[in-house]
């Protein structure tokens, strides 16, 4: 590995932590298993892109990519309380339909964004790592800012509605708290989270597709259960916390599988070697516990 | 709170040493091959046949300019899998390596390698890219081989099996922007031939065969431009097209063999070594004119059972130029 894959796997590891988070609020805090995601991070792309090809400041273009995403999440949730659907089913149907309508954002299938005004290079480009990264620090700012806002958010009395309303639904509405219009908002703000993860792949990548989406959910449900996995989770700042070194550690487990070529493996294992290499991951904290008694 | 911390540490220890041994590894054989090696990365989005068989050709262009992996030049390789995000990644490690040639085979994984390839003064060769402009892949450093099709000659191609063509279907993905570019210019030549021009939309490969059901009896020919998702289930489109008596057209030679009844197009192991001439031409130094190459040879490709099902003759006008095939078994 080389310092260039080293922090390109860091920094594309901080823009999936944010998905990963998003994912967090939806599939452990609601208890809610949302496909949407798979639609909602290209359309974060879709609209981003869209919007600075259209003249808007790269700033605002993110913020309403944000606005698309949570309104995706929020037709889904509609569909899930309101139509009774089926949770996975809901989730499901935006994520086909949101391909359509990504397609019709754009008007084509990919917008390149090279040469165009990004948040990175308008806006953050003071915090740029001379010769080594310049998108690095100003995602772990956004990173940072995002997680305070969901750690704060989780807190509130809203977001301690929202966490009964997952726990326990029953026990919620004897409370008098409204468990629909908790997974509305959670649903909403989880969107919102992958769209902004997909408008900041478009900039730091130059370019949306609407095939980009591809295996958002199950990429990073596999960071949020590796966090799971090798870090403490009690509190919800620990649970942040794993989401976004869950989904670091995902990107470098692909980044070791990258580098197998060398001992003689096809780029075609790549998939494979990523798989074998998170099993070994998983069994870490075994390991960890076969210590522990022995000690 | 101290036994967090101490799992903490664990785990960044335990991410250390991996990273640590990678890192070593490299240097490792860095240092153990020649020092002076030339290093051709060469980034493909996903496996799939006419982009293996570009990658042949351009080995082989390298091969025969006496550049050989291992000897002369050093090649490393890497498959996104068909995930962006893995070719965004892919894109990163093939830059610290620091090569004197990017190569990237499709227009996604040119993309990725684009914005690396400029940050890092690399220069960067493209293949199997139908739209360069759109994809923005134009920049003094980058250079390219562009597969877009002339579409006029496709419908006299067509017309010189079937005289009187008034409807054609044709089968793609609205999500590959080679596809949708073809498909807009072949919009805009058929009308002016008087020909409607139906599109059957297949996102996935699994929908293709229900696509091309959806046209049956309703048109006089079908269509399939180089979108991978119909050519990677050409053989479904081949079941139906053959059920329902129709000519397949297809726009390449792997397509025919397949069971397609013609295409006119490239030979997509020709265009990978036009790319691989340029690699080598970037490699000696030598000045390119054109940053994008867009003319090649067509070639004629009948599958000779699949016209002998159909009752067909061969058309007299190509009896000269014409690449006859048998189905693969």
């Amino acid at each position: 590995m080389n310092v260039i894959q080293f922090t390109g796997a860091l920094e594309l590891g901080l823009i999936y932590s944010i998905v990963a988070m998003g994912i967090y609020l939806s599939f452990r805090t609601l208890q809610f298993p949302d496909l949407t995601v798979d639609g909602s991070f290209p359309l974060g792309a879709a609209i981003c892109a869209s919007c600075i090809l259209y003249g808007m400041h790269p700033l605002t273009a993110t913020l309403v990519a944000m606005l698309g995403g949570a309104l995706s999440g929020f037709i889904t949730a509609l569909m899930a309380t309101r139509l009774k659907m089926l949770n996975l089913l809901a989730g499901i149907l935006t994520m086909i339909a949101l391909y359509s309508i990504n397609l019709r954002i754009m008007g084509r299938p990919n917008m390149a964004l090279s040469g165009e005004k990004t948040i990175f290079n308008e806006f953050f480009s003071c915090f740029a790592i001379p010769s080594v990264s310049t998108l690095l620090l100003p995602l772990l700012i956004i990173v940072t800012i995002v997680g305070l806002i969901a750690l704060l958010f989780l807190r509130t009395e809203l977001g301690l509605g929202l966490r009964a309303a997952g726990s326990n639904a029953k026990m919620a509405r004897a409370k008098g708290i409204n468990d629909q219009r908790m997974i509305q908002l959670g649903l909403s703000v989880s969107n919102a989270y992958v769209a902004l993860a997909g408008a900041l792949f478009a900039q730091t990548q130059g370019f949306a597709d609407v095939s980009m989406g591809t295996g958002t959910i199950v990429y990073a449900l596999a960071a949020v259960i590796l966090g799971e996995a090798l870090l403490p989770t009690r509190t919800i700042k620990q649970a942040l916390l794993a989401c976004v070194l869950g989904a670091i550690l995902y990107r470098f487990v692909i980044s070791i599988a990258l580098n197998s070529n060398e001992f003689g493996l096809q780029a075609s294992d790549l998939n494979l070697v990523t798989a074998v290499i998170m099993v070994l991951a998983m069994q870490v904290p075994a390991l960890k516990r076969h210590f522990k008694v022995m000690n | 709170m101290k036994k967090n911390l101490k799992i903490i540490l664990i785990s960044v220890s335990l991410a250390a040493c991996i990273s640590f041994f990678l890192f070593n590894k490299t240097s490792d054989t860095a240092a153990s091959s020649q020092p002076h090696l030339p290093l051709i990365s060469l980034s493909q989005i996903i496996g799939h046949r006419s982009l293996d068989e570009e990658r042949r050709g351009l080995l082989d262009a390298l091969k025969s300019a006496g550049y050989i992996d291992g000897k002369t030049i050093k090649i490393t390789y890497q498959n996104a899998q068909g995930n962006l995000a893995t070719a965004a990644q892919i894109a990163k490690m093939q830059a610290g390596q620091s090569p004197d040639v990017m190569v990237g085979i499709s227009t996604p994984s040119a993309q990725t390698l684009l914005s690396v390839a400029t940050s890092h003064a690399i220069p960067l060769v493209f293949t199997a890219v139908t739209n360069p402009v759109d994809a923005k892949l134009v920049n003094d450093n980058v250079f390219g081989v562009s597969d877009a099709l002339p579409l006029a000659s496709q419908i006299a191609h067509m017309r010189e099996f079937i005289p009187n063509l008034k409807t054609i279907c044709v089968i793609y993905n609205a999500g590959e922007l080679n596809s949708t570019h073809v498909v807009r210019a072949l919009n805009i030549a058929c009308e002016k031939e008087n020909i409607v021009l139906i599109p059957a939309i297949a996102a996935k490969t699994s929908d293709v065969a229900a696509a091309a059901q959806s046209l049956a009896g309703r048109v006089d020919a079908i269509y399939v431009p180089n979108d991978n998702t119909a050519v990677s289930a050409m053989a479904s489109i081949v079941q139906v097209a053959s059920s329902a008596k129709l000519p397949l057209f297809a726009s390449d030679m792997g397509s025919v063999e397949n069971g397609a009844l013609a295409a006119r197009g490239y030979d997509r192991f020709q265009l990978g070594q036009k790319a691989g001439a340029l690699v080598v031409r970037i490699l000696r130094h030598e000045k390119i004119e054109k940053n994008i190459d867009n003319s090649h040879d067509l070639h004629v490709y009948v599958n000779e059972k699949t016209l002998k099902m159909l009752g067909m003759d061969l058309p007299k006008s190509l009896n000269k130029d014409v690449i006859l095939i048998g189905t693969r078994k």
